[in-house]
C-alpha cells in the first residue's frame, strides 16, 4: 500500500483528502503546516506529498525545498494543490522541486488519476 | 499684537499650507472614524468565517459518519468516488469554505493593515502638537511618505490567494 502524506492547514480539506485516498486504497498522514509536514516525512517512509502552498510557519514551495534537501526525498513525487495558479508561483514551485501543480478546487476522481501519473501507477 | 491679514501670494500660500488646530482636531476625528469602520469590517469578516467553518463542522460528521475516513485500511473502488450525490456535495461544500476563507483572510490582512496605518497617523495628527508647526509638517510629511511606502508593501506582499472566480475544478499539471 502506498502512503501519501497530505499537508494543509485546513482540517476540513485534510479529511476530505484522506476520505479520496484511504477509498483509492492509499494509507495517508497528515501535517497541519509545512514544519510538521517535514517532521512527519523524516519519520516515515512515504511515496508521494500533497502539499498546499499557503500555510503558516512553512509554505507549500519551501517544505518543497526542504524535501528535496533530503537524499530520501530527492525522487518522491511532490504535488501542490493550492487555490493559486500565478505562472511566477508555479515557476517557483518547479524550481523548487515540485512535480506538478493542481488548482483547487479539484474533482477527486481526477485528482486520484493525477497522483497515479505522478506514482508512476498508470 | 493682531496677527496680520496675508496680503501677497506667498503669505496666503504660506498661511493655507499651515494646519490650524481645528483642521488637525478634524483630520484627527476622521482617521479616527475611518479607522474605526475598517476595524468594524475586519471583525464582521472574522464573523463571517467563524459562521462558514461552523457550518462545515456541522456538515463532516454527517459526511464522515457514512464512510469512515479514519479507518485507514478501508479500500474502495476508486472509480466515480463523486458519484454519490452526497459526496459530490459534501466536497463542493468543503472547497468552498476552504476558498471562502483564504479570500476573506487575504480582506482580513489588508484591513488589519489599514488600521495601523490609520492609527498611526491619527497619533500623528495630534492637535497637542501644533506648538511647533514646522516641526510638525515635516513629521507629518515624512509620515505619510512612510504610510505610502507600507501600503505599497503590502501590495507586493499579498499575492492574490485564489485565481478562480467560481468553484469549477481548477488545472491540473505535471512538470
Amino acid at each position: 500500500m502506498k502512503t501519501i502524506l497530505t499537508v494543509d492547514d485546513s482540517p476540513s480539506i485534510r479529511q476530505m483528502l484522506a476520505y479520496v485516498l484511504v477509498s483509492a486504497g492509499y494509507k495517508v498522514l497528515e501535517a497541519a503546516d509545512g514544519e510538521e509536514g517535514l517532521a512527519i516525512a523524516k519519520a516515515n517512509t512515504v511515496d508521494l506529498v500533497l502539499t498546499d502552498h499557503n500555510m503558516p510557519k512553512m509554505d507549500g514551495v519551501n517544505l518543497t525545498k526542504a524535501l528535496r534537501a533530503l537524499p530520501a526525498y530527492r525522487k518522491v513525487p511532490i504535488m501542490m494543490l493550492s487555490t493559486e495558479s500565478s505562472p511566477v508561483l508555479k515557476q517557483s514551485g518547479r524550481e523548487a522541486g515540485a512535480t506538478g501543480w493542481m488548482v483547487k478546487p479539484f474533482d477527486p476522481d481526477k485528482l486520484l488519476e493525477m497522483l497515479k501519473k505522478a506514482l508512476g501507477t498508470v | 499684537m493682531e496677527t496680520p491679514i496675508p496680503t501677497t501670494p506667498a503669505s496666503i500660500s504660506k498661511a493655507a499650507s499651515t494646519p490650524s488646530y481645528a483642521s488637525l482636531l478634524t483630520l484627527q476625528e476622521l482617521v479616527a472614524r475611518l479607522a474605526s469602520h475598517v476595524h468594524a469590517a475586519h471583525d464582521e469578516i472574522g464573523e463571517t468565517r467563524a459562521i462558514l467553518r461552523d457550518a462545515i463542522e456541522r456538515l463532516m460528521p454527517a459526511f464522515t459518519g457514512t464512510n469512515g475516513i479514519s479507518d485507514t485500511s478501508t479500500t474502495l473502488d476508486n472509480i466515480g468516488i463523486t458519484t454519490n450525490p452526497t459526496h459530490e456535495a459534501a466536497f463542493n461544500a468543503l472547497q468552498f469554505q476552504d476558498i471562502s476563507d483564504q479570500l476573506l483572510a487575504h480582506a482580513q490582512c489588508r484591513l488589519s493593515a489599514l488600521v495601523r496605518e490609520l492609527d498611526r497617523i491619527a497619533k500623528n495628527v495630534e492637535p497637542a502638537n501644533l506648538i511647533q508647526r514646522d516641526a510638525l509638517m515635516l513629521h507629518l510629511l515624512t509620515h505619510v511618505e512612510q504610510v505610502n511606502d507600507n501600503l505599497a508593501e503590502l501590495d507586493l506582499s499579498l499575492s492574490k490567494p485564489v485565481s478562480k472566480a467560481h468553484l469549477g475544478v481548477g488545472e491540473m499539471e505535471l512538470f
